[in-house]
């Protein structure tokens, strides 16, 4: 749990808008979370994809959207549940992590984007 | 590898209330808080919303400020937590071993409060639809857009399907509440809240079938018990909240657990069938699954995990002085003595010397020393 129900939202960039432009500017790969307001497990996934975006300072993007806000974008991706992790490169999806799951996983499919 | 005084799995009210304790104790407990198993950390609470009977709270607080700030507590206390699933547990080696999945610790003892998990009907199709469309969690999946001003139905007739229920209302169009009986066992202050509410409409004696659907669930077929009579109902989503199934996998052969699957406690204690480990909240507890009980659980449970917790020696800075708190049915060892008969199996642990550094041996130490006893340790002649 993470102590603070905003740490949900604090990620690098937040909103669709900012996934678009750092899709055309960026050819990072660009880890886009699904959350929603209250939703304890994406309070729980928040430091853990935080460390990771650290870890790999400046060699992967973060991107927090909220499925409330966005609902006709989490349909394009096939988003049903939060948290969804969605791995990017470009436009292109190379990872799709629905729920809560094991750290690892999270981090192994980091790794293999990089 | 370190050895922890007191390792706690589990972070739900009776896990925290546990450190808490340990805490004030100085036993510097180390909490595995969980991450993806067994639910989120912080337990079932934070998939609440608002939570009206926890005393001291006379304007409600929701589940997860509520753990927010039991967590506090406990961090305020010296508890460790690490928020992290434990995978697996040796309770045969004193002392006890603990996997994480990033991490290995051994421990003194252990206190159990893995809680349990929300239980699933494993209807045909459920597999298929599992997140999209069918959940056990309207707080966690009622925001998302396959729900929007659609129809969903909520299987269940406690406080929990009712709490789904009216929180879905905030999303769905209509929701249709399946009661496998004739009346609800939802608490009277929930169903004055339910039974008035427009959207909801209540399905007496019926029980869901199979899913159907395409990409995302959309049907849902369902029956009535009395009649046999099978329908269809449209929906987009199905949600679970048919009670729970304890989160005790991890301690199958090693802790006795009853038919049901919690673990057995000795008589109204929080002992378990091997000496050291406890167990508190939920995960023993099959009646009442309460946050007031898994926390006070903790406190009136057996005479030994009191001990475990509440007693500290304030020992003088000669090693003589430790042996001057013996009561009548404990015994008390230097350290490296207590490890010794751990070994001879009859032992099961001694002092912990909680200041860094400190050496038992010296006479020089300046002033006190605060030690703490971890817990009886005659095993042969103590019956928990």
């Amino acid at each position: 749990m993470s102590d603070s129900t905003n740490k949900t939202f604090c990620a690098g960039y937040q909103g669709r808008e900012a996934l678009e432009q750092l899709q055309q500017e960026s050819a990072t790969p660009i880890v886009v979370k699904f959350v929603a307001p209250h939703c304890p497990s994406c309070e729980t996934l928040a430091p853990v994809l935080e460390q990771l975006v650290t870890d790999h300072l400046g060699k992967i993007h973060l991107v927090a959207i909220d499925l409330t806000e966005e609902p006709e974008l989490a349909m394009e991706l096939g988003v049903r549940s939060a948290p969804t992790v969605v791995l990017f490169q470009g436009t292109a999806v190379l990872e799709r992590i629905a729920g809560l799951k094991p750290k690892k996983l999270y981090s192994e499919a980091i790794q293999k984007a990089l | 590898m370190r050895v922890e005084n007191l390792v706690i799995i589990g972070s739900g009210p009776a896990g925290y209330t546990a450190a808490i304790y340990a805490g004030r104790a100085q036993l510097q407990p180390l909490v595995f808080e969980g991450f993806a198993a067994g639910g989120v950390p912080g337990g079932q609470l934070m998939t609440t919303t608002e939570v009206e009977n926890f005393p001291g709270f006379p304007e409600s607080i929701t589940g997860p400020k509520l753990m927010h700030r039991m967590r506090q507590q406990a961090l305020r206390w010296g508890a460790r937590c690490i928020t992290d699933d434990v995978v697996a547990v040796d309770f045969q080696p004193c002392p006890f071993q603990i996997a994480s999945a990033e991490e290995m610790v051994r421990a003194c003892a252990v206190i159990i409060c893995t809680g349990a998990t929300a239980k699933r009907l494993h209807l045909p199709g459920e597999e298929r639809f599992w997140g999209n469309g069918i959940s056990a969690c309207a707080i966690c999946d009622g925001a998302s857009p396959l729900f929007q001003d659609g129809e969903v139905a909520v299987v269940g007739g406690g406080d929990s399907a009712a709490e789904e229920a009216l929180h879905l209302t905030k999303y769905a169009r209509k929701v249709h509440l399946l009661v496998r009986r004739d009346r609800l066992r939802a608490s009277k202050t929930m169903q004055e809240r339910l039974l008035p509410c427009q959207q909801i409409q209540i399905h007496w004696q019926c029980l869901p079938l199979s899913a159907h659907g395409d990409e995302v669930l959309r049907q849902v077929r369902v029956q009535n018990v009395l009649t046999g009579n099978v329908s269809e109902l449209s929906v987009n989503g199905l949600f679970y909240a048919i009670g729970h199934t304890p989160n005790t996998q991890l301690f199958q052969g090693q802790l006795t657990l009853d038919r049901a699957g919690y673990i057995q406690t000795q008589g109204k204690s929080t002992a378990t069938n091997i000496p050291g480990v406890w167990a508190a909240g939920d995960v023993q507890d099959r009646h009442y699954r309460q946050s007031g009980d898994g926390g006070g659980n903790w406190l009136h449970g057996s005479p030994r995990s009191r001990t475990l917790v509440s007693r500290t020696t304030i020992a003088g800075n000669s090693s003589s002085s430790i042996n001057h708190d013996l009561s009548t049915n404990t015994k008390l060892f230097p350290l490296s003595q207590a490890w010794e008969r751990g070994a001879e199996g009859g032992v099961r642990a001694g002092f912990m010397v909680l200041k860094a550094g400190f050496d038992i041996t010296k006479e020089t130490e300046p002033c006190q020393i605060r030690l703490t006893r971890l817990f009886v340790l005659d095993t042969k002649e103590e019956k928990l």
